[in-house]
């Protein structure tokens, strides 16, 4: 009976749009549902003569609401958000590290060039020094342990990578499976719903991690490019790889393979970024400052004297890698340039101080050449250590040997021809080093014979001053040059002509090779994770060289050291130690400002395609009520509709008195 | 058609919402708790690159403050040991008038000279005054006593007092490229070394050369005869005496004897020397003793005179220099520069010799190089005359020493003063340096601290706005169709 096929069709389309709703209200709070629409249509007409009648309704297929741009949109959303956030997190880290307060690098830095400042009212007083000592040693330890901070925050996102690779390696394969499962399906002509949304699933989990191309193929199976490589073709799954180049950077590649892929979103997008970019350019620049101070106050601390006065011996801390090589490739952390350094050699005995010159060029010089250089001063010797590949140098017996430059006590004065003898003395104040020639005019004696002068001239050629050493001089007192600089001649007899030459030194070491060597150093270590105060200084705070002069009142060496803190020696002159500080901790906010509005922004984005997707896909329990009165209505139309139908049939069986089989 | 709209939808982005509000009240009262709006660099990156300049400013300024402070009492306490060293040299000043006094008898001196010892020992302990462990007045040599005895005289007391210290400045920085000298050297302050003109106090006609001294303090020039030769023509010689006891000084021509022979035959006559008392001779002296108007003698052989000669003889008389007391010696040759060196130390004295007429001793006066000890112990021996002065010799000298003792009192009133002067431009800086560090400080409250009022409000309005939401979500989750089915 058609009537009654057609009655029927009616109820189990009911029944089925009824599952169908429940099936959409109970996963109206499952994240990936997407909501399920049975699809109504008329089953096939029955000809009976020229009458062609409907045989009743079917459900021809369950519809999966869903917009494949929104749904892309979502995904592109989640890689980039993650990529955001997981760089965020780490930044965060960075930041927290580098964060202003008590203890900080910024408060450390201001501490130890308060104390070096303030050591200057009693340099030789030994707890001060100690305080000082001390403040830099919280300075160094503090660098180590930033150091140490971002080395530990470059290996945990090394742990959290290979974890998300291991995550996304195992999500892979399931979207394959699902792949072959939603294929089957669209071939039996099955609606495989449920497998699509768990496949979207997973393909969103997999662009938390990376960014992902989803590209759709005719047979509804879906090909996977993350970070641009094929992930999964298919019913086929291939496997990511987390490792390190041979530079140290991190990459991503497709298991077996060596090219680095493209990564640019999820959350080893934002990892690989700050561990190959933010995290190398901060440990440089913490790297920076701490080799900065190193080298400036190495050289410093090399270049003036402890409270003992000259050395004996000193062995370098900076090693070579061959000692053979030529300085400029032998590995050294701090450069050296051609030029001069001045070695003064104590007489002890006496006390008469000679200052010599040693050339250095990195170009040509080995450590080995430096050691034979430094071995041609006279009362010297210097050797490169075999175990160590140092510098150790040495006095000769009754010498001592100092790097302070100033002036020889007795210059040279086998030229003059005359009887008197010539002595410089004060203390150089100049800037620059120079080698005055002092030349006698006029023959006579001195302080008798009028006109007699004693002209000095600097190496330029440049006259600094015309001494009368004749009638109103006062033999052996000494007359002012310049630049606290002063020459005395005693009583005695001098010829037109009669000269000699001295040094005057206020930059020791042009070479920079005291603190590339680490010879009387003041930090040991090159970098920030193994910067360190000599233990030499920590153990004896006399040895500190707040003098240039050996003597106990003389700060003149911590007012250089204390002048670093307002020196721009950093970013090519252009920044001193406090603001390289401050502009590595303004950079680490304004990075972690950009990405939080950076997050801010595709959060919003993020909503507003969730909305979109909810508008689609997702279930309005209202809305499902009202066709779960639509569907009840329409099951009990028809079941009034079949009563109606068998009550006709009824009637008809009673006419023919036959009792009704229904 | 109007966008649908799910509960689901709603749910989470009310959570969204109540996540980002509870992240903001954290914030807001993490601002009130902690008072400070930077609480990581990322909220303000670029003031807190300020904050931070800022930061190190003011610790420079405090450091520069601290600085200042022991400098100040270095230096005051500098001033006011000077000051005691100036109060020492009124009261030698006062001892010095006294001395010159020319009727004081020995023993009067001696008591002054008692004062002086004092006075000395004073001074020794006012130049090694202490601040803490810091020798004031040693330069940069701080930690050891910058003055000492060096050796001291019969009766024990110091006679010369040296300078150990360092004759550079200690300084300290106390400003940016600004710094002060906290530690004068001693030599600076008690050696002076303005060389004034040497004086001369004799009667040789020794008198100041053209060339500069090399020596100092006060010296003897030691002005000795070797030989006396005379004209010839007249038969006089030497008397045996001569080359060891004439006076007489100068070349040929500056001195005359007078011979006139009454005899005739040379057996007896007269000679006077520089027109002085006519002495009578006989031609059996030997050795005789002719003493000039001004006191010079010449001892001569008038054995030999030619007969019935009367006239004028001149007279050459030759001599040396010394100023070690004859140790060394350089003969005369009465030019206006001869340089007379001290054997020992090589100190030079130039003395014009071409005036001197007989032989003495000259006290010297170094003026102007002396120093404040050299000053002290100069008056108390010449209060006792260990140099063995004639009494106005002696009221000379210490009318000299006087002269020295204003002169070291004025260079030590110029340190004084020029120490003064640091501490005022200390005082000055110092008002000047908490100047900054007060708008520096305020710079950084600004940059930093927590508008209190923005907070609170902030806070009161998030509170609102978070109740609003909470109360909001269950209105959602009632509106349902559920409620009107039957």
């Amino acid at each position: 009976m058609l009537s009654f096929t057609i009655g029927l069709s009616a109820l189990s389309t009911s029944q089925q749009a009824l599952n169908v709703i429940g099936e959409n209200i109970t996963n109206a709070n499952t994240t990936g549902y997407h909501q399920q629409d049975p699809l109504l249509v008329e089953q096939m007409p029955v000809r009976v003569g020229n009458l062609s009648l409907g045989s009743g309704v079917a459900i021809a297929q369950i519809e999966r609401q869903q917009s494949t741009l929104i749904d892309n949109g979502v995904t592109t959303n989640t890689f980039e958000s993650n990529a955001t956030t997981s760089a965020l997190n780490s930044m965060q880290q960075l930041q927290s590290a580098l964060t202003p307060g008590t203890g900080s690098l910024d408060t450390l830095l201001n501490s130890f060039f308060s104390n070096l400042q303030q050591l200057q009212s009693s340099p030789n007083d030994l707890t001060q020094r100690s305080v000082f000592l001390n403040s830099a040693t919280s300075l160094t330890s503090q660098l180590n342990t930033l150091s140490s901070d971002f080395a530990t925050l470059g290996q945990n996102i090394d742990l959290q990578a290979n974890q998300l690779v291991s995550q996304a390696n195992a999500l892979a394969p399931q979207i394959a499976t699902l792949n072959g499962e939603i294929q089957q399906a669209e071939v039996q002509g099955t609606s495989p719903n449920t497998e699509l949304d768990q496949r979207a699933q997973l393909v969103n989990q997999l662009a938390a991690i990376v960014n992902v191309q989803v590209v759709s193929q005719p047979d509804g199976q879906v090909n996977i490019l993350a970070a641009g490589t094929p992930l999964v073709v298919g019913t086929q799954a291939n496997a990511l790889q987390y490792s390190k180049d041979t530079s140290g950077n991190a990459i991503l590649t497709q298991a077996g393979s060596q090219t680095p892929l493209a990564v640019t979103g999820g959350q080893l997008g934002g990892l690989i970024s700050v561990r190959n970019q933010s995290l190398p350019a901060y440990v440089s620049q913490l790297n920076t400052l701490a080799q900065g101070l190193a080298q400036q106050l190495n050289e410093l601390q090399a270049t003036g004297l402890g409270l003992s006065g000259p050395a004996t011996f000193l062995s370098g801390t900076q090693s070579v890698s061959d000692p053979s090589k030529p300085l400029a490739n032998a590995n050294l952390a701090f450069p050296v340039q051609a030029g001069t350094l001045f070695i003064g050699v104590t007489n002890q005995a006496t006390g008469q101080r000679t200052l010599s010159a040693v050339q250095i060029d990195p170009a040509t010089q080995s450590l080995q050449d430096v050691a034979s250089a430094l071995s041609g001063v006279a009362h010297v010797q210097a050797v490169v250590d075999p175990q160590t590949n140092t510098l150790q140098v040495l006095a000769q017996p009754g010498y001592a040997f100092d790097f302070a430059g100033g002036m020889s006590s007795a210059p040279d004065t086998s030229a003059i021809t005359g009887t008197a003898t010539a002595q410089i003395g004060g203390t150089y104040t100049g800037t620059t080093n120079d080698n005055l020639t002092y030349t006698v005019q006029g023959s006579g004696t001195v302080g008798v014979t009028p006109n007699l002068t004693l002209q000095v001239s600097n190496s330029a050629g440049g006259v600094l001053a015309s001494l009368n050493i004749g009638q109103g001089y006062s033999p052996g007192s000494a007359l002012q040059v310049s630049n606290g600089v002063t020459v005395q001649l005693a009583s005695g007899t001098v010829n037109n002509g009669d000269n000699f030459t001295s040094h005057v030194v206020a930059q020791p070491d042009t070479a920079g090779i005291l603190s590339a060597l680490g010879i009387n150093s003041f930090f040991t270590g090159n970098s920030a994770d193994n910067l360190a105060v000599q233990p030499n200084l920590l153990n004896n705070p006399g040895n500190l060289s707040a003098s240039t002069t050996g003597q106990p009142g003389d700060s003149s060496n911590l007012q250089k050291m204390a002048a670093l803190a307002q020196a721009p020696t950093l970013t090519n002159g252009t920044q001193t130690f406090s603001q390289f500080y401050a502009s590595m901790v303004g950079n680490i906010g304004a990075q972690v400002q950009n990405l939080t509005q950076l997050q801010s922004a595709q959060q919003v984005v993020g909503q507003n395609l969730q909305a979109q997707q909810q508008a689609v896909s997702g279930v309005d329990p209202n809305e499902q009520l009202v066709y779960m009165l639509q569907s009840q209505n329409a099951y009990q139309l028809a079941s009034k509709y079949i009563q109606t139908v068998d009550s006709v049939i009824d009637d008809l069986m009673n006419l023919i008195g036959t009792t009704p089989i229904n | 058609m109007a966008m649908r709209v799910t509960p689901f939808l709603q749910i989470s982005q009310a959570i969204s919402s109540i996540e980002s509000q509870s992240n903001q009240l954290n914030q807001l009262e993490q601002e009130a708790s902690t008072g400070s709006r930077l609480l990581t660099p990322s909220v303000d990156p670029v003031a807190t690159v300020s904050v931070l300049a800022e930061n190190t400013q003011n610790q420079q300024l405090t450091t520069y403050l601290n600085n200042i402070q022991p400098a100040q009492t270095s230096l005051n306490a500098s001033v006011s040991a000077l000051q005691q060293a100036n109060n020492i040299f009124t009261q030698a000043e006062q001892i010095a008038s006294q001395g010159s006094n020319s009727t004081n008898d020995a023993n009067t001196n001696e008591t002054l000279a008692k004062q002086v010892d004092t006075l000395i020992n004073s001074l020794l302990s006012v130049a090694n005054t202490q601040n803490g462990n810091t020798y004031l007045f040693g330069g940069t040599a701080s930690n050891k006593a910058p003055f000492s005895v060096a050796s001291s005289n019969s009766a024990g007391l110091p006679q010369s007092i040296v300078y150990n210290g360092s004759a550079q400045r200690a300084s300290m920085s106390i400003g940016q490229d600004q710094t002060v000298n906290t530690l004068y050297p001693g030599s600076e302050i008690f050696q002076q070394q303005t060389r004034g003109t040497t004086t001369y106090q004799g009667t040789t006609g020794a008198a100041v050369g053209t060339g500069t001294d090399s020596a100092t303090g006060q010296g003897t020039l030691l002005v000795a005869h070797t030989a006396t030769t005379y004209q010839a023509g007249s038969g006089i010689q030497p008397g045996s005496s001569s080359a060891a006891a004439d006076t007489i000084l100068g070349p040929n021509g500056s001195h005359k004897l007078t011979v006139v022979d009454t005899s005739g035959t040379g057996a007896g006559g007269t000679v006077s020397l520089d027109g002085g008392p006519a002495i009578a001779f006989t031609n059996a002296d030997t050795n005789l003793k002719v003493t000039g108007p001004t006191g010079s003698v010449v001892y001569v052989n008038t054995t030999a005179i030619t007969p019935g000669f009367s006239g004028s003889v001149a007279i050459a008389a030759s001599g040396t220099l010394s100023v070690d007391g004859g140790a060394t010696s350089v003969p005369i040759n009465f030019s206006s520069n001869q340089v007379v060196a001290n054997g020992s130390t090589g100190a030079v004295t130039n003395v014009n010799s071409s005036n001197i007429q007989s032989t003495g001793t000259e006290l010297l006066t170094y003026t102007g190089t002396y120093d404040a000890f050299q000053a002290l112990t100069a008056l108390r021996d010449d209060l006792r005359n260990t140099s063995g002065l004639t009494q106005n010799q002696q009221v000379q000298a210490i009318s000299q020493s006087l002269s020295e003792l204003k002169r070291v009192q004025q260079g030590i009133t110029n340190v004084v003063g020029e120490q003064s002067d640091s501490l005022q431009q200390m005082q000055s800086l110092s008002s000047y340096l908490s100047q900054s560090q007060l708008n520096t400080q305020k710079q950084i409250s600004n940059l930093q601290a927590a508008d209190v009022t923005q907070v609170v409000v902030g806070l009161q309005s998030q509170q609102n706005i978070m109740q609003l939401t909470l109360a909001t979500v269950p209105m959602i989750l009632n509106t349902s169709l559920l409620n009107f089915l039957k």
